[in-house]
């Protein structure tokens, strides 16, 4: 149960930092971290599918765990881009309670620009369309 | 050939989404696969998790292998439980 547990939250941790700094990592890197977080590959089946040994997927994994933590260590991307989040939802809910006090224009531009402001990822970037 | 279960990872960059697909264990990476029999999504607060229970219990009763994170799911909707439940039945 614990492990299960740890092992969801891991996946959801490893594709968000991945999403931000995969590009950082080397082909194969990549290759192993979408087998293995993206399609849910046990270790064994990619070993077998790229014929190296269980053990050299398991270390080379590790070690493209280890680079994306180490770059949120020194960038810390995912941690602002939470806190950005929990920003964007207060403004927007301060906004709900003051709009109906606030005349158009500016109402219509503020809320234009705040659109923006909290659709500022995923827009533009679709990173991943494979079907 | 063994039949898994599985995650498979869909949606936008910095916008994950699952799907819980049944695959051939050996089907390669192009995204084929037998049935959709889910979905999870990790953005909610709780995420959220969707199985059509009766598939994943077909699924099961086949000896469908899920995957350690698909497992998980499934014990988190009570899935596992029934299966369990249903086999001391017989």
């Amino acid at each position: 149960m614990t492990r299960e547990t740890r092992m969801i939250d891991k996946v959801t941790k490893v594709v968000n930092l991945y999403d931000l700094y995969g590009t950082l990592l080397t082909q194969r890197q990549r290759e192993l971290v979408e087998m293995y977080y993206f399609d849910d590959w046990s270790l064994a089946e990619i070993a077998e599918n790229l014929g190296v040994s269980r053990q050299a997927v398991h270390d080379n994994l590790r070690r493209a765990e280890e680079q994306l933590d180490s770059y949120e260590r020194a960038l810390g991307l995912l941690e602002s881009q939470a806190a950005y989040a929990a920003n964007a939802r207060e403004v927007l809910a301060l906004w709900q309670s003051l709009r109906d006090w606030v005349p158009e224009p500016s109402r219509g531009q503020f809320e234009a620009a705040l659109e923006r402001l909290t659709n500022v990822d995923g827009a533009g970037e679709r990173g991943d369309d494979r079907a | 050939m063994a039949v898994k279960i599985r995650l498979k990872r869909m949606g936008a960059k910095k916008a994950p989404f699952y799907r819980v697909v049944v695959a051939e264990s050996r089907s390669p990476r192009d995204g084929r696969f037998i049935e959709e029999i889910g979905t999870y999504n990790p953005l909610t607060d709780p995420a959220q998790i969707s199985i059509d229970e009766e598939k994943a219990l077909r699924w099961l009763g086949t000896g469908a292998q899920p995957s350690d994170t698909v497992r998980y799911l499934f014990r988190q909707a009570g899935i596992l439980k029934k299966f369990h439940e249903s086999k001391l039945q017989k």
